[in-house]
């Protein structure tokens, strides 16, 4: 916040705590039941902030539709390069490059008996990486 | 309603919400279930409290430490088997992204930055709380995001076992 980077908070300690981690220092990973404890307090508050008349989901739904097709479009065609590059199965790379949860995804390449540890790896490599660079396009765009 | 028992209400209903949002499996079901939780309460109760701006920038740094944290070097042992891999997903992202934005906010016609934060398949705590941050419409964040997350659910999880029945499970 101090170095006036945009979502200075959000990005700060994400990159803070991911340093400290990987240089041996004392974190250890934020346990599920505090974050969904967080996630609880995070959505009362913003819910407390707005209402449903600016939810306007009718409005949203269509361009949400639209921004769904862009996504998968893109992921589609990405799961067939990796497919070709990689051997890797179509699930695999399905999985690894759909637009939606890491948890979901890891967890339903667990069920289907592919390599969870990379699908998750490579949705936090992707999470992390949006995650510093979205504040800049955003702060960039206006 | 005073301030500090408003609070703790508001608190209660989110918490129970969230409660709900996860036993029903909703994504993201802790944030989505409380946010539901508390609009429904809002509309019920005007004069629900807003909760402290400082809280809420304590809870986008909790967020952002329970992200760094996940980040392990197990993390980077797996990450080298598949750099190529995970370097094509961040720019097909980062790509994906840019155009969804243009796409969104042309056919809204809302500001390019809020677009962008609803294009963005970058988890939708994660997103919603950046929206938050960045001062953006969070709103409308949360219904994209949302919509995205579900359908993109509905459509890769089939597939997927779709190409598992057909193809087998080849080494990922």
């Amino acid at each position: 916040m101090w170095l006036g980077l945009p979502a200075g908070a959000l990005v700060g300690s994400m990159v803070a705590a991911g340093s400290l981690r990987l240089l041996g220092g004392p974190v250890q990973e934020i346990p599920a039941g505090v974050r969904r404890g967080a996630q609880m307090v995070i959505g009362a508050a913003l819910g407390v902030s707005f209402g449903w008349s600016q939810l306007m989901i009718g409005r949203m739904l269509f361009p949400a539709l639209l921004l769904a097709a862009v996504l998968f479009s893109f992921s589609f065609v990405l799961a067939g390069v990796m497919v070709r590059q990689t051997g890797w199965s179509w699930s695999a790379a399905l999985l690894s490059t759909a637009p939606a949860g890491m948890t979901e995804l890891s967890l339903s390449a667990d069920a289907m008996g592919l390599d969870a540890s990379v699908v998750a790896t490579i949705h936090l490599v992707r999470l992390t990486t949006v995650m510093t660079v979205v504040p800049w396009l955003v702060r960039w765009l206006g | 309603m005073s301030s500090p028992a408003g609070v703790v209400l508001v608190l209660l209903i989110g918490a129970a919400g969230g409660y709900a949002g996860l036993r029903l499996r909703l994504p993201a079901g802790a944030l989505l279930g409380a946010l539901l939780a508390v609009l429904l309460a809002h509309a019920l109760i005007p004069t629900l409290p807003a909760i402290d701006p400082t809280i809420r920038r304590w809870l986008q740094i909790l967020v952002g430490t329970a992200l760094g944290s996940r980040v392990s070097a197990d993390t980077v042992r797996r990450l080298r088997r598949a750099v190529p891999v995970a370097a094509l997903v961040v720019a097909a992202t980062i790509a994906g992204t840019l155009v969804g934005g243009a796409v969104v906010a042309s056919v809204l016609n809302i500001d390019r930055g809020t677009a962008l934060l609803a294009s963005t398949p970058g988890g939708l705590p994660e997103m919603v709380v950046m929206a938050d941050a960045l001062g953006r419409d969070v709103p409308t964040v949360v219904v994209i995001q949302l919509v995205r997350i579900i359908l993109t659910l509905i459509v890769v999880l089939p597939l997927a076992r779709l190409f598992m029945v057909r193809h087998g499970a080849e080494p990922s």
